[in-house]
């Protein structure tokens, strides 16, 4: 399916303005969660921002997530932004630590970690409109997705008070809201690709919790503006080998005590094939860095699952829209486990 | 000023008994019967798990006994190190059966998991962590 695009920069903002708020708070329901998720590709570092909501024993509680990936190291931790202000229907996120608006066709991002000395701050231009996915069966809840496949970020990430600057780097942005609980049946691998300043690819499988059986696939292209979105049948997933890596990241710290030792199985190398009639491409991409976020699923009891975030080089090949292509990038796959 | 490791730890199982009492159940229950006795440059204690509590100081032989070099704990809760890490340099000692050890590894993974979801867990958390320090940094879960 070739969406039809909106390049036209008013247009997009309009569009973000419109659909992409922090939802309602005053009728969230049980086991609710919500986060604006931020990535910036640049030379030197890659970036990863994350303002979530969750609600925790009757209130909902803020959270900074914000993770740097440096030469193959992660650094960075999560935070409570407990002090957050969050206008719903906006996208507004305001606390000591971090703060997030969306204001002249432009996602304003800051996060700090004091106490990792990293520091980011930049504005994301959203290049495409976003992309409305359907919700996704998480378990015992739902799970709803957009995303803004393509991005332009000015600014500043510093680690240990040296400043790394990005100017028109490549970014993506996405926004997730539901009641389902971490537990659930259900687990995702989710990737965002960049390849240049013209091209991305966003891959998402949603498998059940042991990862035997595909509740959804999909493959989203973003080249000079236009989107190509393939689902279900028309994309294929292989992948071989195994990952492993010492030293990684795992944030907060002391979660690190009650995660097993290589609780998600993560493949040396994966291999994603989306085809139609007109288009085939094959994107490739071997991860080469781990963060391990932990956390406490439910508000009593002693499960724990886990979101790995995978820095990762990439490759794709193949004919999109008559045009050939065969290009290098770079991305972060993102996998769900149990800890 | 030396961080004492007992007090946190009667602290710790204390409110996760109140705040999380199905983790606190499930500790008990899946390490009892079982005691330990762990050991630092500061402190000589015992740890006795039964179905129902988790006491401190009781008399008579233990299962396991640990060693903890210092620091060690701080190394283990910043992530600084891992169990595994510790014990094969030997940060950590433990003399005892494997199943002694299985027996607390088990209690300990389950203790994280559950008093990680404890409201009252940070500030006891800071507390440890800045003891004999002066300063203010503050640790969260």
């Amino acid at each position: 399916m070739k969406l039809n695009p909106a390049s036209d920069p008013r247009k997009i903002t309009e569009h973000i303005q419109l659909v992409d708020g922090f939802r309602n708070f005053g009728n969230h329901g049980s086991h609710y969660k919500e986060w604006m998720h931020f990535c910036v590709f640049s030379k030197d570092v890659n970036v990863l921002v994350n303002f979530s909501v969750v609600q925790e024993r009757g209130r909902l509680k803020p959270r900074l997530t914000l993770l740097i990936e440096r030469q193959e190291l992660w650094l960075g931790d999560i935070n409570p932004a407990d002090d957050a202000i969050i206008k719903p229907t906006q996208v507004q996120f305001s606390a000591n630590n971090c703060s997030l608006s969306f204001e002249n066709g432009a996602f304003h991002i800051f996060g700090t970690i004091p106490e990792k000395k990293v520091t980011a701050r930049f504005r994301l231009r959203p290049l495409v409109p976003p992309v409305q996915t359907p919700s996704i069966n998480a378990g015992n809840g739902n799970l709803k997705w957009l995303c803004v496949p393509r991005c332009a970020a000015e600014g500043y990430v510093s680690i240990d008070n040296i400043i790394h600057h990005f100017d028109g780097a490549p970014g993506y942005h996405d926004h997730n809201w539901g009641n389902f609980e971490w537990s659930g049946n259900f687990s995702w691998r989710w990737g965002y690709f960049t390849f240049g300043h013209n091209l991305s690819v966003i891959v998402s499988r949603v498998l059940d919790e042991h990862g035997h059986q595909v509740i959804s696939d999909s493959f989203i292209v973003s080249q000079d503006g236009n989107l190509n979105d393939f689902r279900g049948h028309k994309v294929t997933h292989l992948q071989r080998g195994l990952f492993q890596k010492s030293g990684s990241l795992t944030v907060p710290p002391i979660t690190a005590l009650a995660i097993k030792p290589n609780n998600v199985s993560i493949a040396r190398e994966y291999e994603v094939i989306a085809a139609d009639q007109e288009n085939r491409l094959t994107l490739t991409y071997s991860p080469s860095s781990l963060a391990t976020i932990g956390m406490p699923s439910g508000e009593r009891g002693t499960h724990i699952s886990t979101i790995s975030e995978l820095g990762c080089s990439a490759s794709l090949t193949g004919t999109l829209r008559g045009i050939n292509i065969n290009c290098t990038g770079t991305g972060i796959l993102e996998i769900t486990g149990r800890g | 000023m030396v961080k004492l490791l007992q007090p946190f730890l009667q602290d710790a199982i204390s409110t996760m008994r109140i705040e999380n009492f199905e983790a606190f159940r499930k500790m008990s229950r899946c390490s009892a019967p079982f005691s330990a006795s762990i050991q630092n440059s500061t402190e000589i204690f015992t740890m006795t798990f039964t179905q129902q509590e988790v006491l401190f100081n009781l008399p008579g032989a233990t299962d396991l006994q640990v060693q903890l070099r210092e620091h060690v704990v701080e190394d283990l809760m910043s992530n600084r190190t891992s169990l595994l890490r510790a014990l094969r340099k030997n940060e950590i000692v433990a003399i005892g059966s494997i199943d002694a050890l299985a027996r607390l590894n088990e209690a300990f993974s389950t203790f994280v998991r559950g008093a990680i979801r404890c409201p009252s867990l940070p500030a006891l958390l800071h507390n440890y962590q800045n003891q004999g320090t002066g300063g203010s940094r503050r640790e969260k879960v």
